[in-house]
């Protein structure tokens, strides 16, 4: 299988330098630096690659590059590392097996939309370990002349700047980010204006996310058709899957886009607790709940999971078994939007906590057959009228919970308890 | 483009926003995050619209009109996104509008009355906020607050000092200032108005009525030049709080806590309230025709004994038009010549060539049509914070400011280059300015560079003359250099004055050596300052606290002393009045009084009686036309008396040239010893403002330290400063240092009745060691 974002996680010392230059590292960058590639060469490339955003809403990546005016005002480019999404975890193990990916990855993009300055935002967690992986291979990078001023003597300056976040999941939203870098308190920006005409410091910006810009180098060296071609069973290139919950063992797993739920499952070895599947996450915990049967027929690529009634979003696959409460499960979702809503929108601010409280309550036993339709209708009232997407994140599980669950929920409050053991 | 709205079609502009059209169009649509003023955030979704082809509604706050867009804010789509949206706030929201003084005026009851459910579905613990004294003019009750975030804006764009921001986040997000009791900006009270909910109200007129029985009556502020137009709203014939009156042209929608809180100085426990006169060294109370019939036999006494040359008759020009025009006639139809309102002022060797009435040189709006803008011995927002918006809105559109005062100048905006000079630099540096010859060495070469590399007579630029310079010992010597420099630069030539009607009181002539229009006079009558000075034997003072209003305080008492009548009309009792006063007539205040001022760019603004005077009250017009009257003259009614006045300046042309020619090169001023002046403290600048209980309780209106320059500072030991004013001893132990004060300089921050203020307003001091 060919790796891409994983290619040095095996190898001795995947984060040095040494590591990913007998991987072809820098290869793709010093492509462009002697053959002059054009910008907008850089960008086709990308665009007929069918490269997705990998951050969450599988946004064409090249179509987002190709929307920078071309203009001479300063642009930006923002790397977002902030993976925060419950399920997630791939970003967190690029940044510490494979950040001189991440770092070429940039600079091709900054190169591509013409940004002389690209932030790499690191969620606040990272400080212990990825945070300084990547400042060492970033500073690697500066010695060998591919980041900086005049870089490998070409006249070029592209500065990347590492910034450390302090603990906020809406901080991930784009424009939050752009707010946060600019020192201000993160909250999400009303769209338009777009960040690709007025984002960071009112420039020009392009932000992706961590594992979408380390795929970007090997697009470039190896050409489209062989990216594109990497994909099975219709699916296009390669994905990150972060395999969590009930499996035996979890990890990321980098396969191609298509690959059937049933292989994941079993390279991450099959159900926990002796246990039979149940439910499944398919996409970080703001995507909608599948059924277990279902999602053992589905493949994973955009289309398939949007079959399923659900989304591919950040990758993240959470694996529920028989014995998991889909009661707690829900409410413990409902508490992270709750305690993660920036509070800006009243609907998000106000419902995410009402969700919550109401769910609390059927756990306590207090509950009501009237709040498993009262949470449906304020989860209809949020969806569709917040600023930003953490609003409809909070909403729509809550709606596929019940759609597919309801009975498990209406059994908890009839009988105070949860229908599963444990 | 044309846009349909509930399926009739109105045109509309590329880059509208849908909910400008509405406005426009008197279509309502619900709003609390919306301020015409202030930045667009779209976050409290009240004003979701049903547009077609959407999904779901969308905020027409933020929404940009296409051409043949189709809104509805009337179909059901509309509706309950709209009653979500209210849902949501009020689950959180304190029912307690009975005791709540937004009640009546809150936007929130009024949506809620019309989408409000009759029942709510929320059966959780309700969200409490601890609330914080943030300021004496501000209540909070941040549990009714509904994170419209208006005031966190109001302060990030338009005050430019963030006082209020969001702590937390969800449901826990809350309004909240850094530090207690840390709302202390010129322009706090605007977040009261902009707050659509009881979270953020006016502290004084807590409790003291419901709105709907308020009733309205418009004013102009009697606090500044600018003339901001106020509602002030009374009940029972008193006025209990003031609103801004909507003037694009002057204050927009905005007013400085100045004007909203000002108004309670006319309601302090030393009003005068019975005419008075003395028998027998005692002051007593009499009936106002016995008081009027003496003071009238003592001036025609004075008339048949040609002594009206002893005669001072000052007036203040806080005074409305009216009273400023009939004080000139009536005191020289007696034969008076000594008039003047420049109590302040020390030097008056420019009068001669000045303009017959200074404006700001451009109106308050054209401020952003400058490249450069030159503030000199001014602080915007201390002096005028009303203006700070605008020079706020300038700087947004790239003009730039230069601040040069005597004490490096703390702005709202960002001037370019602010430096503090004494008075004997000032002069120094300008004349540098225009001839490059002397370079003053206490200045960076950077700075200079900077002047000389923006400032060119090929921008547009504009001098603006601050008041602190009128109480300069030199005065005519800056104006004489700026005048210099104004021309070597092509620059516009404004002012910015003292009080509310100063140009009025040079318009009007209420001046030693000037009639109405700028007539000459036949013979020419002592200044204000020379009044005091020769200690005069007859002093009239209209309006003027003795204790205050002076260039020297100290002198004036030695005049009141030595001379054998001393009239006041007066609104205030105050000490000196009380001790020397041979006669004293109570008279109205701005508010009890029809009356008019010109503001600073020339706009003669009239405003009708806000509140009637307590019974022995009479208003200052009256009175003065009562003493024309018995003399023999016409009886003015208020309307002929107004008419007058505006027929003879209607054909007076604002737009003359502020600039002016000094006919002679003044001699230069030479400083000896420490160079002392007084600040001009927001909450000191007249007499209503220094009696406002409110203003007086906040950070700047408690400053009484005597600020000492750094090198003052450090190389004085001891625990209290002593020093020498004239032959006067002082000593203090209030004091500390302050970096933006220049070299060898001490500065008094106040002047209240009882404060520190001693002596000359400007001068030299010498401290002991
Ligand atoms: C509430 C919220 C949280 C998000 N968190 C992340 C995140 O942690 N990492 C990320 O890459 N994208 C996150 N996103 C998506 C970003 O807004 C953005 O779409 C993405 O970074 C774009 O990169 P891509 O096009 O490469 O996917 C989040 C979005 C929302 C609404
Ligand atoms: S939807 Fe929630 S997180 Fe997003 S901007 Fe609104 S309040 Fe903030
Ligand atoms: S205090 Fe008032 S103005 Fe400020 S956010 Fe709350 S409701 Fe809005
Ligand atoms: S007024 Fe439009 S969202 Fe608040």
């Amino acid at each position: 299988m060919t790796l891409i974002c994983t290619e040095t996680y095996s190898k001795q010392e995947p984060a040095s330098l040494e590591t990913y230059l007998t991987l072809e590292g820098y290869q793709a960058w010093q492509k462009i630096l002697n053959n002059k590639i054009s910008k907008s060469e850089i960008i086709n490339q990308i665009k007929e690659s069918g490269l997705r955003g990998k951050g969450g809403a599988g946004f064409l990546t090249g179509l987002k590059w190709s929307f920078i005016p071309i203009s001479d005002e300063q642009k930006y480019l923002v790397c977002n590392s902030d993976e925060s999404e419950p399920g997630t975890c791939k970003d967190r193990d690029i940044l510490r097996y494979n950040p001189h990916a991440i770092i070429e990855g940039m600079l091709i993009a900054s190169y591509a939309i013409g940004a002389s300055v690209a932030y790499n935002y690191l969620r606040g967690e990272f400080l212990d370990e990825q945070w300084k992986v990547f400042n060492k291979a970033l500073e690697e990078a500066y010695q060998k002349g591919y980041v900086g001023n005049n870089i490998l003597s070409t006249g070029l300056t592209i500065n990347i700047f590492p910034v450390l976040g302090a603990g906020a999941y809406i901080v991930g939203e784009e424009t939050a980010m752009l707010e946060a870098i600019e020192g201000k308190r993160g909250m999400p920006r009303i769209k338009p204006p777009f960040p690709a005409i007025k984002g960071l410091f009112a420039k020009p910006t392009i932000i992706n996310n961590t594992e979408t810009l380390a795929t970007v180098p090997k697009i470039i060296l190896k050409g489209a058709e062989w990216y594109k071609s990497l994909g099975i069973n219709n699916g296009e290139g390669v994905k990150i899957f972060c395999m969590s919950g009930s499996v035996q063992k979890p990890n990321n797993f980098e396969v191609p886009l298509g690959t059937p739920f049933s292989n994941l499952l079993e390279m991450s070895g099959g159900v926990s607790n002796n246990s039979k599947l149940k439910a499944v996450i398919p996409g970080g915990s703001s995507v909608p709940v599948v059924k277990g049967e279902l999602m053992l027929d589905t493949n994973m690529d955009y289309d398939s999971i949007l079959k399923a009634n659900s989304m591919l979003g950040s990758g993240g696959v959470i694996v529920m078994d028989e014995t998991i409460c889909m009661v707690k499960v829900l409410q413990r979702i409902s508490r992270f939007y709750y305690g993660e809503s920036c509070g800006q929108c009243t609907p998000c601010r106000e419902g995410t906590g009402w969700l919550y409280k109401i769910l609390t309550n059927i756990i306590d036993g207090n509950g009501t057959i009237n709040d498993l339709h009262e949470l449906e209708r304020i989860a209809g009232l949020i969806e569709g009228h917040c600023i930003c997407a953490l609003g409809d994140a909070a909403a729509l599980p809550v709606k596929s919970f019940l759609n597919n669950f309801w009975d498990e929920f209406e059994y908890y409050i009839d009988n105070k308890k949860s229908m599963v053991v444990g | 483009m044309e846009i349909f709205i509930n399926n009739k079609s109105y045109t509309a502009e590329d880059g509208e926003t849908i909910i400008q059209i509405a406005d426009k169009f008197d279509i309502h649509i619900p709003r609390f995050c919306y301020h015409k003023h202030l930045s667009i955030v779209a976050n409290c979704r009240m004003c979701l619209v049903d547009i077609e082809g959407f999904k779901f509604a969308q905020p027409a706050c933020s929404t940009l009109v296409q051409d043949g867009m189709k809104i509805s804010t009337q179909s059901a789509k509309t509706k309950n996104a709209q009653k979500s949206t209210m849902e949501f706030l009020l689950i959180n929201h304190p029912l307690d509008c009975p005791i709540c003084d937004q009640g009546g005026e809150c936007e929130l009851q009024d949506v809620s009355l019309e989408y409000g459910d009759d029942h709510s579905n929320y059966m959780q613990f309700k969200r409490v906020v601890v609330d914080r004294d943030v300021s004496p003019l501000i209540s909070t009750d941040m549990t009714r607050c509904i994170h419209c975030s208006r005031c966190v804006r109001f302060g990030e764009e338009v005050a430019a000092t963030k006082e209020l921001g969001l702590l937390d986040r969800g449901e826990n997000m809350k309004i909240d200032s850094f530090i207690e009791k840390n709302i202390d900006s010129e322009l706090s009270g605007n977040m009261i108005d902009l707050c659509p909910v009881g979270a953020l109200n006016n502290k004084p007129y807590r409790y003291s009525a419901r709105t709907w029985d308020l009733s309205q009556k418009k004013g102009i502020s009697p606090h500044d030049c600018i003339g901001s137009n106020i509602f002030y709203h009374i009940y029972n014939n008193k006025i209990v709080r003031a609103v801004p009156a909507e003037n694009e042209n002057i204050n927009q929608t905005w007013l400085s806590d100045r004007d909203r809180f000002g108004y309670e100085g006319i309601y302090a426990e030393d009003r005068c309230k019975r005419p008075m006169i003395k028998k027998n060294e005692k002051l007593l109370t009499c009936d106002w025709d016995t008081a009027i019939k003496t003071l009238n036999q003592n001036l025609n006494t004075l008339k048949n004994e040609k002594k009206l040359d002893s005669l001072g008759c000052l007036i203040s020009p806080q005074s409305t038009c009216e009273e400023l025009y009939l004080f000139q006639k009536v005191f020289r139809e007696f034969g008076a010549n000594n008039i003047d309102h420049r109590t302040i002022e020390k030097d008056f060797d420019y009068q001669q060539d000045y303009p017959v009435m200074p404006t700001l040189g451009c109106d308050i709006k054209d401020l952003e049509a400058y490249d450069n803008v030159i503030l000199v011995g001014v602080n915007i927002k201390k002096e005028f914070p009303i203006l700070s918006v605008r020079m706020i809105q300038a700087q947004n559109k790239k003009t730039q400011f230069f601040s040069i005062n005597f004490q490096s100048s703390n702005e709202d905006f960002n001037p370019a280059i602010s430096l503090a000079l004494r008075n004997d630099q000032l002069r120094e540096f300008l004349d540098y300015l225009s001839n490059k010859t002397n370079k003053p060495n206490y200045i960076e070469e950077k700075m200079f560079h900077y002047i000389f590399k923006y400032i060119k007579s090929n921008k547009k630029n504009l001098i603006v003359i601050g008041p602190s310079i009128g109480q300069l010992p030199n005065q005519t010597e800056i104006l004489y250099s700026l005048n210099q420099y104004s021309k070597k630069i092509n620059a516009d030539f404004g002012y910015l004055t003292e009080h509310c009607n100063n140009t009025a009181s040079w318009l009007l002539g209420v001046l030693p050596h000037r009639l109405p229009l700028g007539k000459r006079v036949d013979k020419e009558g002592l200044n204000a300052y020379q009044m005091i000075e020769k200690k005069l034997s007859n002093y009239i003072f209209y309006n003027l606290e003795p204790e205050c209003d002076f260039w020297n305080n100290d002198l004036v008492e030695d005049a009141l002393k030595t001379s054998k009548m001393n009239v006041f009309f007066s609104s205030f009792m105050t000490p000196f009045i009380a001790k020397y006063a041979d006669i004293v007539l109570p008279i109205s205040t701005f508010a009890e009084t029809h009356g008019s001022f010109i503001n600073i760019e020339g706009s003669y603004q009239a405003y009708k009686q806000i509140i009637r005077p307590k019974k022995e009250i009479k208003l200052g017009w009256e009175v003065l036309n009562n003493l024309l009257f018995i003399n023999g003259a016409n009886n003015y009614t208020f309307d002929t008396l107004q008419n007058e006045i505006k027929n003879n300046i209607q054909d007076f042309d604002v737009t003359t040239n502020n600039n002016f020619k000094l006919s002679n090169q003044p001699l230069k001023y030479i400083q000896k010893d420490i160079f002392k002046f007084t600040l001009r403290n927001t909450y000191n600048t007249d007499q209503i403002v220094r009696r406002s209980k409110s203003l007086q309780q906040t950070r700047t209106g408690k400053l009484k330290n005597i600020l000492l320059s750094n090198d003052l500072f450090s190389s004085h030991k001891k625990g209290y400063l002593e020093f020498i004013d004239k032959d006067k001893n002082i000593k203090s132990e209030l004091y500390n240092s302050d970096q933006s004060l220049p070299h060898n300089t001490i500065a008094y921050q106040s002047y209240k009745i009882g404060d520190a203020f001693v002596g000359a307003r400007t001068g030299t001091v010498k401290i002991k060691s």
